[in-house]
């Protein structure tokens, strides 16, 4: 866990020393550890410093806006793994996502202000009806949830595209661009109100990890061990849904991360989901920094979208997953 | 005696909706367990023998009677105070992610975690007390889902036991068990069951087994107890004709002298040494 966290602080970095302008490891440390003294003590007016601009208002923030939403997904896609049993469950392959977007979407073009809070309540929304489908059916089989799921998405698409044919050409050209994925560069305030809400969420989590683990050996189960399911899965639904609806509404469709990183997690560390929660976090973080300096570097000096990445990245994966659920999640 | 376990004029069936009298599964179903014995409860399939488990660990809720543990409304209870109470031997369980079967013992002690769910030194000591009374101590490191069938089996019949109950409900719990394990299994646990004092209901289509354990027997049948009493009264060919339409020969297990049901076959009949 110590390593990994070690892991993710180098990953960060070396995401800032890397860029159109090749900044040393050195100086990023330095210019970090200046501006946190400086934050303490009252700072004396210096020279502007090319560089130091470049950390602290562009790369900086895009790093830890990197972090917290590969956090939010990967997070939100372990919660979803255990609490539907279905390896294939992924915030975006489920269509929550999609609800996410397709709320933000809504709000774009109504004009209105709280964007996050649109996301958020069109992911609540998704993720209740699918995970009413997976209810109503029982003991259902991983592939039939992935279906419900391409459905929903389809739905969820075809709504989001007749909204686009409505607005303007201009709008339609940053809607879609946003819908690709991109770590966006927030100013600082928005920043923390993010870093608290995500980290807040993983927290709870973490602190009922444990049911987690319950509600994994299905609902009766889980209620034969003494968990209260229905209000711990209204409990888990909201946090999800507002891990989703943050990094959605921030950053658009970024698919596959919540689907492998749990899978890594598992594999490093095993399925107690006291472990799993926040290492799938610290992973999600890692994966999403790595994804998104290539995103920014590789055709430099422009920017392909992050969620391009992670889906070319995501996909090979999800089909060899899928390979695997046919012989043993049966 | 009072009963640890009353079932109180319970209606139930899955569709809430259809309340016509056709679709109840249980229909004015009344049934007392009493402290310390163990109660076979058998039945034709479809006759809600598994339902009856179920709404006795509240996983569903009746929707006329009551049920009752000890003096306390059931549906009253929280989930942890029933967990705490009543443990369950499910027929088969499907997890889809491993787990060590230490994990998975240790999930039974659930009920009794503070809110941050650490466990205790306390709760490792009781989970290696029911790996050990199941004979599966060597196998706690190992994953849940690459054992057998019997070693699930015994592996989830240690997680009922760390839950402490009062009252055991097996459903099946011989299914999956070879001749070695289901002698072994049954053995431990009616000698635990009475070291303890614990009460156990065993739901079964092995009609011996009740002959050979039980202390009482009720036979669930057309949504509602059809026959209760003592294993040699109620395993008669009589009812087991009228309860799931098979004729048997009843003999004796020299052994126990419990009874013990033989199936009538097509092939030529034994020189008559059964009594009928």
């Amino acid at each position: 866990m110590f390593g990994l966290l070690c892991i993710m602080g180098l990953t960060a970095l070396m995401a800032m020393c890397m860029g159109t302008v090749r900044i040393s490891v050195g100086e990023v440390i330095e210019i970090l550890w200046q501006e946190i003294v400086t934050s303490l003590w009252v700072n004396d007016v210096e020279a502007i410093n090319t560089n130091k601009i470049i950390i602290l208002e562009l790369r900086g923030p895009r790093v830890l806006m990197a972090m917290l939403v590969g956090m939010a997904l990967a997070v939100a896609g372990a919660s979803f793994q255990s609490m539907l049993r279905n390896p294939l469950a992924d915030p975006y392959l489920l269509g929550i996502a999609s609800g996410a977007a397709c709320g933000a979407v809504i709000a774009l073009m109504l004009g209105w202000p709280f964007l996050p809070l649109a996301a958020f309540v069109g992911a609540l929304l998704s993720a209740v009806i699918v995970v009413s489908i997976a209810h109503r059916s029982g003991n259902m089989h991983p592939h039939t949830l992935v279906l419900a799921g391409v459905v929903v998405n389809a739905f969820l698409a075809s709504i989001i595209a007749v909204l686009i044919a409505f607005s303007s050409a201009d709008a339609t050209q940053g809607i879609v661009f946003w819908l690709m994925g991109n770590v966006s560069t927030q100013k600082l305030a928005i920043l923390s109100t993010i870093t608290i809400c995500v980290l807040g969420s993983i927290t709870l989590l973490f602190w009922k990890a444990r049911n987690l683990d319950l509600l994994a050996q299905g609902e009766p189960v889980a209620k034969q061990l003494g968990l209260e399911v229905e209000s711990y899965k209204w409990f888990l639904l909201a946090i999800t849904s507002l891990l989703t609806g943050i990094a959605v509404a921030y950053n658009g469709l970024i698919g596959f991360v919540g689907l492998i990183v749990p899978h890594i997690g598992r594999f490093l560390f095993g399925s107690d989901n006291r472990f799993l929660i926040p290492v799938t976090a610290l992973l999600g973080a890692i994966v999403m920094i790595v994804a998104d300096t290539a995103a920014r570097t590789i055709i430099a000096p422009s920017e392909l979208p992050v969620g391009a990445i992670t889906a070319l990245a995501g996909g090979p994966f999800f089909l060899l997953l899928l390979r695997r659920a046919r012989h043993s999640f049966t | 005696m009072k009963p640890i376990i009353r079932v109180d004029r319970v209606g139930f069936n899955y569709d809430p909706h259809n309340t016509s009298n056709k679709s109840l599964l249980f229909d004015n179903l009344t049934l007392q367990v009493f402290p310390g014995e163990i109660l076979g409860i058998i039945g034709p399939n479809g006759c809600g023998k598994s339902t009856l488990i179920n709404l006795l660990s509240k996983v569903l809720i009746p929707h006329a009677g009551e049920i009752f543990i000890h003096t306390q409304p059931l549906e009253k209870m929280k989930q942890q105070d029933v967990a705490r109470a009543i443990a369950v031997l499910p027929q088969d369980i499907s997890v889809s992610f491993h787990y060590s079967v230490e994990e998975m013992v240790l999930m039974g002690r659930a009920p009794y975690r503070n809110s941050l769910g650490w466990e205790t030194s306390t709760d490792y000591e009781i989970a290696e007390e029911v790996l050990d009374l199941t004979c599966m101590r060597d196998f706690a490191e190992r994953r849940f889902l690459e054992l057998s069938g019997g070693e699930k089996c015994r592996v989830l019949l240690a997680r009922a036991l760390a839950q402490r109950p009062e009252v055991l409900l097996l459903d099946e719990p011989t299914a999956n068990l070879d001749l070695q394990y289901q002698t072994q299994v049954l053995n431990m646990l009616s000698g635990f069951v009475r070291k303890h004092g614990i009460t156990v209901c065993i739901v079964t289509h092995d009609l011996n087994l009740v002959g050979e354990y039980c202390d009482r027997v009720a036979v669930l049948k057309d949504s509602k107890v059809y026959q209760e009493g003592s294993p040699a009264d109620v395993i008669q060919a009589e009812t087991i004709a009228e309860v799931y339409n098979a004729q048997v020969y009843i003999g004796t297990n020299p052994h126990s002298g419990a009874p013990h049901v033989f199936l009538k076959t097509a092939l030529p009949s034994p020189p008559l040494q059964w009594k009928d």
